[in-house]
């Protein structure tokens, strides 16, 4: 049962990919005009009356131009480059496949996921950006003005791309190129993704190294006692019972240094 | 006499009449007219009137996205669509009226 509305729905991809075929010499904004929102109505048309209720692609094709009062095909029919219909179909199969796939766990699998996307759309926004440092050997510092408006542009992009904003939705549906290079890029991100956290632990480790030899280097003065690293300023003598000696001293083990008890160029 | 002829005549008609009633997406509008009786209507007939009439501005269209499968495209009346559904509201009663008229004055004509 489930196999067979899986296949339908591969089908009907490929239904309305060859309906768009038969529609190519129209402006591509009237093509998608005219086919977005197709897949879910036959979707509900074969659910209802069965796949013998849709008629040849060709028809349906006309069937729609005529309506739409677009007149008859013109000219000849200009033929997809078949490659990229393959690609366009192998795609749109395989995204059917993988919402199928998510579909048969339990619980919202999908919803959930897609829910998250934003939150991707933001990493490989941010993973870009280190990528970018790492090609123009930028060293930046995290709050360097014109990198954090380079991240600023990076989110901005990557989140309208992840919208299907500015016509990129368009793009996508009408050239196979985009849709290729959009999934490269993605599997880029992912791909970059160690490489930049990584990186990205490395700065924050080698910025606290910083702050902590900043913090040690200046306060180093010879005539203060240091212990582990730090210094004793005040110097305090305590006898066995644990109470105070007043006016105690400190000699060092040369008997030759009394130790500065109070230092005051601490 | 073949109604797809007729129903060709009437379709914009019937499709702003069933979108002024409520939103609808293609396969429902499709549904609704054939509930009320145009059995006849070809799917991709009623497609295309939308995106046509869309086009003219009759029409508004909005995506709603959907949790399983492929989004569904929506369409609501505008203020012109419902004036032009005015308008041809007229026009389909007046037709009506005279064509009734004229089979009921011509007798023995059944057609």
């Amino acid at each position: 049962m489930n196999d067979t509305l899986h296949l339908s729905e591969v089908d009907l991809v490929r239904y309305v990919g060859d309906v768009r075929a038969q529609l190519a010499d129209l402006p591509a904004e009237v093509v998608e005009e005219l086919t977005e929102g197709l897949a879910a109505d036959l979707a509900e048309l074969v659910e209802e009356r069965g796949s013998e209720a849709l008629s040849s692609p060709e028809e349906y094709a006309a069937e729609l131009r005529a309506a739409a009062g677009l007149g008859q095909r013109a000219g000849r029919p200009r033929r997809e480059w078949g490659l990229s219909r393959a690609a366009m179909d192998a795609m749109d199969a395989a995204h059917v496949h993988w919402d199928r796939l998510l579909d048969a766990f339990p619980g919202d699998v999908r919803g959930f996921i897609t829910v998250l996307q934003p939150v991707w759309w933001v990493v490989r926004a941010w993973v870009a950006w280190m990528v970018a440092q790492d090609v123009t050997g930028a060293t930046v510092g995290f709050a360097d003005g014109s990198w954090l408006i380079a991240l600023g542009v990076c989110v901005v992009v990557s989140v309208q791309l992840g919208r299907r904003a500015w016509g990129v939705a368009r793009l996508l549906r009408a050239s196979v190129l985009a849709r290729l290079a959009l999934v490269v890029l993605n599997v880029f991100a992912v791909a970059m993704l160690p490489g930049a956290a990584d990186r990205a632990a490395y700065r924050i480790a080698e910025d606290r190294a910083w702050v902590y030899v900043n913090d040690v280097v200046p306060a180093y003065n010879e005539s203060v006692v240091t212990y582990e690293g730090r210094q004793a300023c005040v110097l305090h003598v305590f006898d066995a019972d644990g109470e105070r000696v007043k006016g105690g001293y400190v000699w060092d083990a040369s008997g030759q240094r009394k130790l500065p008890m109070n230092n005051r160029s601490c | 006499m073949d109604s797809t002829q007729l129903l060709k005549g009437v379709l914009d008609l019937a499709v702003l009449a069933v979108v002024d009633d409520e939103d609808g997406y293609g396969y429902d509008v499709v549904r609704r007219l054939r509930v009320a009786g145009l059995e006849d209507v070809g799917d991709a007939s009623v497609y295309g009137t939308l995106r046509r009439l869309y086009a003219a501005g009759a029409l508004t269209s909005y995506v709603v996205a959907s949790e399983s499968g492929p989004h569904r495209k929506y369409y609501g009346i505008t203020p012109v669509g419902r004036a032009e559904l005015k308008r041809q509201v007229d026009d389909w009663a007046h037709f009506s009226e005279a064509v009734g008229r004229l089979l009921h004055t011509t007798t023995g004509s059944t057609r």
